[in-house]
């Protein structure tokens, strides 16, 4: 097996709040140790509703929000606490996509210096005439016509903006794109080609993904691995077709059950997972097992310890008390 | 074409509805002669991806298009014609007796009063009812819509609530005059999926109870699917196809409704290649072709179909659309 380009270990992400003018600032744990590795070439889907640490993650991960802990090594380098300069030299193999794709874009710079900024912050002794050609090469690559390359990004659709977003993530060749929600602000038929895209990409250029959605339908599709989290915590780490086919977590399995399926007769007859109330406050969560607050199976232990991961089968994680107890709680069909 | 509506069974009739905005940069055409029907306790879903139109369709029928939006053609509304009504005529039948619901409740809800205030100035601005009664009578709506400890959320404004239950108040608003229809644009796309789900079974729980029929816009098919009675998809303004959900889900017959069924991710499909897509843009909608908006983009394009628009035409004893294809290959 490959090294891992990425390694993260026990990564936290805490930020203070003020709680009022005399009282001490309290914390919240957007991010409470996760744990992962990422290989060349591979997806990393991340799930889970607003407010469970996603972003926050994805954007620790790529140190464009400091960590308070844990580590985060990049092709056996410590990127974690590591200086400006060592930091924009690795951010040529680490790019983002947004998912608001007009926001992320400066509408007063043209497509063409949009697509072309990294290439001057990165391989500034380029002649224009290269510059030009790299710029049409990147925008080809996404579906862009390199004929639109003077135009500003109010002239484009959401779906064209977000190719754009691609082609300068894409520029510099890197190794690793974090996706933040990047279809999620699309119409579904638009959705279906920015995700086409993507894997297409991957594949000529072996590129890794860190894929953040709350779609499921959508991280299913473009997944290897896909962690499941829930106030900062990772509740399921697995492989795709052990996340969705055999779920461990019961919070796993009420996602899956209530994404909502486009074939009116499976919609009407499926059984759900209900899950009661709202997701706490990460200022003030639970004790024990975060999720328990919510959770269909929970026992008063879970109230007392916070699970660990544990292995339920081939790099497949779960961190619930009660798992092998309770292992699926839809009966089989 | 259309037979005399029947009130009986007919409660909201839509006929060549046509919406126009005057913007600094032409005419925008948003909706385009659009003609359905409402039954009685029937939930109607209206697809279509942004700038179908299917907003403005809402909009026009509640009388709550913008100063510069223009809405011709007939709404009829248990037998009266509520399109150009004068407004406080209008406010005797919105709130009452057709309600709307809308994506973010924060737009509908005062954030500075309370939810209990909120709730009981419905109450008493549309009954003889006393404060205290109107008090116990929120509470009980709070209850209703499954709103943990309601007495404590009467004193609570709207951003100490979760999305969720804002969603459930602005329900518990829409719903409190039992109305005969209930508007509901995007009710679900800003919540999580398990919230969404919640919200749903509790529209289909009132709606039994009610017997209130429901017009849901949404881009979600999912939803649509586990919801709808009947479907109408629209594109660049316009009906393209309606019909019964099973027919639509199962037996698609305009290319635009099965390219779209095709390109949606689904939990259950096989991960066999690459999602089908529909290529292209969507239409602008200031600059419509004189043929069928849908040409651009349509596999099964043919010279015929850039020669006028095709009608919303009868398929069957309950189907109809827009596409002068007889059988899509």
């Amino acid at each position: 097996m490959t090294d891992p380009l990425l390694t993260v270990r026990d990564l936290k992400v805490h930020f203070a709040i003020k709680a009022g003018l005399f009282a001490p600032p309290k914390m919240v744990k957007a991010v409470d140790g996760v744990s992962f590795e990422l290989r060349p070439g591979e997806t990393l889907g991340i799930v889970g509703e607003s407010g469970c640490g996603k972003s926050t993650l994805g954007r620790g991960v790529l140190q464009l929000i400091q960590p308070s802990a844990g580590s985060v090594t990049w092709q056996g380098q410590e990127i974690v606490g590591a200086g400006r300069e060592t930091l924009r030299k690795l951010r040529r193999d680490m790019q983002i996509i947004f998912q608001d794709p007009l926001a992320a874009l400066d509408p007063r710079m043209t497509v063409g210096a949009i697509v072309g900024e990294p290439l001057d912050t990165f391989e500034s002794g380029l002649s224009k005439s290269e510059k030009t050609r790299r710029v049409a090469e990147a925008m080809d690559r996404v579906g862009l016509s390199p004929r639109l390359i003077n135009r500003y990004p109010h002239e484009f659709s959401g779906g064209q903006c977000q190719r754009i977003g691609i082609a300068r993530a894409m520029i510099l060749k890197p190794k690793l794109i974090v996706c933040d929600e990047p279809v999620s602000a699309l119409d579904v038929s638009i959705q279906a080609q920015i995700v086409n895209l993507l894997k297409q990409l991957q594949r000529e250029e072996n590129l890794a993904l860190i894929f953040i959605s709350h779609n499921l339908s959508v991280v299913r599709r473009i997944s290897d691995r896909v962690m499941v989290l829930y106030l900062g915590k990772i509740a399921e780490l697995a492989d795709r077709d052990a996340i969705y086919r055999t779920p461990r977590h019961p919070y796993t399995q009420a996602l899956l059950s209530a994404v909502p399926i486009p074939d009116p007769d499976r919609e009407r007859n499926k059984q759900r997972i209900h899950l009661t109330g709202d997701l706490p406050s990460p200022i003030n969560p639970p004790s024990g097992c975060v999720f328990r607050t919510r959770c269909p199976i929970a026992a008063p232990k879970c109230a007392d310890r916070a699970p660990a991961l544990e292995i339920a089968g081939p790099g497949h994680e779960v961190s619930c008390l009660r798992w092998q107890e309770e292992i699926s709680l839809l009966a089989a069909e | 074409m259309a037979p005399e509506s029947d009130t009986a069974t007919t409660l909201l009739s839509v006929r060549q509805l046509e919406t126009q905005f005057t913007t600094p940069d032409g005419i925008v055409s948003a909706v385009n002669g659009v003609s359905f029907e409402v039954n009685r306790a029937e939930t109607i879903g209206i697809v279509g991806e942004s700038g179908s139109g299917k907003s403005q369709v809402l909009m026009s029928i509640m009388g709550l298009l913008p100063q510069n939006g223009k809405a011709t053609g007939s709404v009829r509304f248990d037998g009266q014609e509520i399109l150009g009504l004068r407004r406080d005529r209008l406010n005797k039948i919105r709130g009452t007796r057709i309600s709307m619901i809308f994506q973010d409740p924060m737009t509908a809800l005062n954030p500075y009063m309370t939810v209990g205030h909120q709730l009981s100035e419905v109450l008493t601005s549309h009954r003889q009812i006393s404060p205290a009664d109107a008090r116990d009578e929120a509470k009980r709506l709070l209850d209703q819509v499954h709103i943990p400890e309601p007495e404590k959320r009467l004193e609570q404004y709207p951003h100490e609530l979760s999305g969720g239950m804002r969603q459930r108040v602005m329900i518990a608003m829409g719903m409190l005059a039992k109305p005969d229809l209930l508007i509901a644009d995007e009710p679900t796309t800003a919540l999580d999926v398990t919230i969404q789900a919640e919200i749903l079974d509790l529209l289909t729980e009132l709606q039994h109870a009610t017997g209130t029929a429901i017009i849901m816009v949404t881009h979600d098919l999912g939803v649509v699917a586990g919801l709808c009675d009947r479907v109408l998809v629209m594109y660049g303004g316009r009906i393209v196809e309606s019909g019964p959900v099973r027919d639509i889900f199962y037996d698609p017959q305009h290319p635009y409704t099965k390219g779209l069924l095709q390109s949606m991710p689904r939990l259950d499909d096989d991960l066999i290649g690459d999602l089908p897509t529909v290529a292209g843009q969507p239409p602008n909608l200031a600059n419509l072709p004189p043929y069928c908006a849908f040409a651009e983009r349509c596999p099964y394009v043919m010279p015929a179909c850039r020669e006028g628009v095709p009608p919303l035409r009868p398929i069957s004893s309950d189907r109809a659309k827009a596409c002068i294809l007889d059988q899509l290959p």
